[in-house]
């Protein structure tokens, strides 16, 4: 379990340094209860898999979750650790 | 007597669901409203097979975790209410993300249909849905509607009619979960449901499976809802107990692990039941690259905000110019019959001075309104308003707010009205509040009427570049405030963005009507009661005391007017008569321009002859300088009557007196500026 933990702290990087078109894994969500659940009910939660198909140096990002597009805020994007897939 | 049953329409935002309710119930809708609520409940029903079927349109909603008003409105309806059957009307194109949904209503244990609506769109996509496969997954009936093209929803009423009766084949016989959580968690899952059966009664609405799995997801409503009843620690510890020892085991919060399951369940069925054609670059992502663009995004919609003000000015202008015609004959008909049939003076001058003069004149700009609304909903039907959304995100996050506060914005352009009722889509408190307060400077449709005719007197030759400076102003007044009362009402961070873009959609031009009409219709009953009300009690006043002249310093109006107008005159217009129609103006804006016409006893202030007068008098009152400070003063001052009893609505009657007091002081000190500023530089 420990491994596990220390593993996701090695591969992750925050949502918005993944590049354009990337496809991620979802690591971990820091953030509040709400605020997790507010993703989860719209795809994202850890384990999900997701696109990101377009951040810019500043303003939201926006996401391709289960075949449609989600706007997150920059705020919210940099509290997602993922994994990059491809 | 018809047997009467309730269902309650759900969906995610943007799958049709309203398109569904208006084709099943027609004409037969009323609105009222929810107990102990101030929002409106769509309420509609249709006859069907000797039943009486009263169907309930809910709000937009992703899941049954409440964030917003509007969400929370359907989720307490479905949990708590219990309508008889919940129709879940499914976005075809979107199944994955549209059965999150249907998988928690089914949990919860209601009679659930699923209607996969748009399959004429999934068809188009070469998406291939084997409905009986899901159903078999699932447990439920699911039927496919089009429900654009009327298609498939005598089968849904069907399928109602025999969930009623409980005909339905698939009626869930076996009482296995539809969901298995993984061995692990469905043993702590079911030992957890014992718990709860044996030590609390729950009300017999709520199964107990379902309530074990809220607790364990530690949902608060549910959690605040057992705390109600007899035992409740015993189930409360239980959970937190099961909650340590899952998170022990799998190293994750069992929210995560149950929002895994669910996810993996649903991607499953769509995997075996639905054949995908290879990846499309669909269109919708083309458009957004360009409409999205860092750079291309804000010119686009400024481009679209001009696009929108420039057709309503030209389409409508025509238009406008019928109504008035229309009006004018009516008008005169009614003259010519009141005296052949001799009625009294006063009569007739209550119906033209009063009457004709004041809700015609406002009538006049019902196309212009119709105009700014229809092109409002063709901007939300077609999925742009979320892109606008988007874009203006830096922006607003300047005053505090985000991109989705935007949208009530825009629609402020067309009434502020249903704009402050678009702000419960907002999920924080705090923003909804900031975003009312500030919605009143945009300047809505009822402000047009009183910028066409001063440009009419005084700026003939800039007419539109004075319009926009105005519109620009509201705008740029809006985030000024929004910053400095973010400053003192709002401190602290902001609430999270998080927001779906729909796909670009066409849209109907039923659906567009719909919307158009919804709110079109609040206009002209406003002119029809209260503008109505006021042009009488102005004429009433303009006529009184008796023996009086009509109209002169020494009326009723003379006497209001006189005393308010030292008020203005640093503003530059400190006559009694603008001052007057400034007064009567907070009922609604439009009232201005009908003051104007009563107070001046102006017949018809659109027909040639009787603007000329109007535009005469008006030119011998105010200077191109002092008319414009006035403008200003127009498009800043309180809103109307209207816009004021709904804030008190949404958000408490100390916030709506607020608004009414500061916007006013606000268009005070900006009015000032300008007239005095201007005749510092000369312009006087």
């Amino acid at each position: 379990m420990s491994e596990n933990r220390l593993n996701r702290a090695v591969n992750s990087i925050p949502l918005i340094m993944a590049g354009n078109g990337s496809k991620v894994k979802i690591k971990s969500i820091s953030g509040g209860r709400g605020l997790k659940q507010r993703l989860c009910d719209l795809g994202l939660y850890e384990g999900a898999i997701v696109e990101l198909v377009k951040s810019s140096i500043s303003g939201p990002v926006i996401l391709k979750v289960l075949d449609s597009r989600i706007v997150i805020g920059r705020g919210q994007a940099h509290k997602i650790m993922v994994e990059i897939l491809k | 007597m018809a047997k009467k049953r309730t269902v309650a329409l759900v969906g995610n935002p943007n799958c049709g669901k309203t398109t569904v309710f208006n084709a099943l119930t027609g004409s037969r809708q009323h609105v009222g409203n929810w107990p102990g609520k101030t929002v409106e409940k769509k309420e509609g029903n249709f006859d069907y097979m000797g039943y009486e079927i009263e169907v309930v349109d809910l709000p937009g909603t992703y899941s049954l975790t409440a964030y917003s008003l509007e969400e929370l409105i359907a989720r307490d309806y479905i949990v708590d209410e219990k309508p008889d059957i919940v129709v879940d009307i499914i976005d075809s194109t979107n199944l994955e993300r549209n059965l999150y949904l249907a998988t928690q209503l089914i949990e919860l244990g209601t009679a659930v249909i699923l209607a996969f609506n748009m399959t004429d769109l999934a068809d188009k996509e070469g998406l291939r849905i084997d409905i009986k496969k899901i159903s078999n997954f699932l447990k439920v009936p699911i039927i496919r509607i089009t429900a654009s093209k009327g298609i498939g929803l005598d089968k849904l009423k069907d399928a109602i009619v025999d969930t009623i009766t409980n005909k339905n084949k698939i009626s869930p016989k076996d009482k296995t979960p539809t969901i298995n959580y993984g061995t692990e968690v469905e043993e702590h899952l079911n030992e957890f449901t014992e718990v709860i059966d044996k030590n609390i009664t729950l009300p017999k609405k709520y199964n107990s499976r379902w309530i074990a799995l809220k607790l364990l997801e530690n949902d608060e409503e549910v959690i605040s809802l057992i705390k109600t009843i007899k035992n409740s620690e015993i189930a409360l510890s239980e959970a937190k107990k099961i909650r340590k020892h899952l998170k022990n085991i799998f190293g994750e919060d069992i929210e995560t692990i149950i929002a895994d399951a669910r996810y993996g369940f649903i991607h499953g069925i769509v995997k075996e039941a639905v054949e995908k054609p290879i990846d499309r670059v669909s269109l919708s992502d083309q458009i957004d690259r360009v409409v999205t663009n860092r750079i291309l995004g804000i010119p686009i919609f400024l481009g679209m905000m001009f696009l929108m003000f420039h057709m309503t000015f030209e389409v409508a202008a025509p238009l406008s110019d019928y109504v008035d015609g229309f009006i004018g004959f009516i008008g005169g008909q009614l003259v010519g019959l009141l005296e052949s049939g001799n009625a009294p003076e006063w009569l007739i001058s209550l119906i033209v001075d009063g009457v004709i003069a004041g809700v015609g004149s406002v009538l006049v700009f019902v196309p212009f309104i119709f105009m700014l609304f229809f092109i409002i909903a063709i901007l939300e039907d077609s999925g742009y308003m979320a892109r606008a959304a988007f874009v203006m995100d830096r922006v607003m996050h300047k005053i505090g707010l985000h991109g989705k506060s935007f949208i009530p914005m825009i629609i402020g352009f067309g009434c502020n009205v249903p704009a402050i009722m678009a702000t419960r889509v907002l999920e924080s408190k705090k923003d909804r509040i900031l975003t009312i307060l500030i919605n009143p400077f945009m300047s809505c449709g009822a402000r047009l009427p009183v910028y066409i005719l001063f440009v009419a007197a005084f700026f003939p030759e800039r007419g539109s570049m004075i319009v926009y400076s105005l519109y620009i102003l509201g705008i740029i007044v809006a985030i000024i405030m929004g910053f400095i009362l973010k400053k003192i009402f709002f401190k602290g961070l902001s609430s999270p963005f998080v927001m779906e873009l729909p796909p670009y959609r066409l849209p109907t031009l039923r659906g567009t009507i719909t919307h158009v009409w919804e709110r079109g219709w609040l206009f002209i009953k406003k002119a029809g009661t209260v503008i109505f009300t006021t042009m009488i009690i102005i004429w009433l006043l303009a006529a009184l005391p008796p023996g009086v002249e009509y109209g002169s310093e020494k009326s009723g109006v003379g006497m209001i007017g006189k005393a308010i107008a030292p008020v203005f005159s640093p503003l530059g217009f400190g006559d009694w008569k603008s001052s007057v129609s400034l007064f009567f103006g907070f009922v609604a804006k439009e009232v201005v321009v009908g003051s104007f016409g009563v107070l001046y006893a102006i017949e018809d202030v659109e027909s040639p002859v009787g603007e000329e007068t109007l535009i005469g008098e008006l030119q011998n009152t105010f200077t191109p300088l002092s008319a414009y400070a006035f403008l200003v003063f127009v498009l800043l001052y309180a809103p109307c009557m209207v816009a004021i009893a709904v804030i008190k609505r949404e958000i408490g009657w100390k916030w709506a007196a607020f608004t009414a007091i500061y916007t006013t002081a606000v268009a005070w000190v900006a009015a000032f500026i300008v007239y005095q500023g201007g005749m510092l530089l000369g312009f006087g």
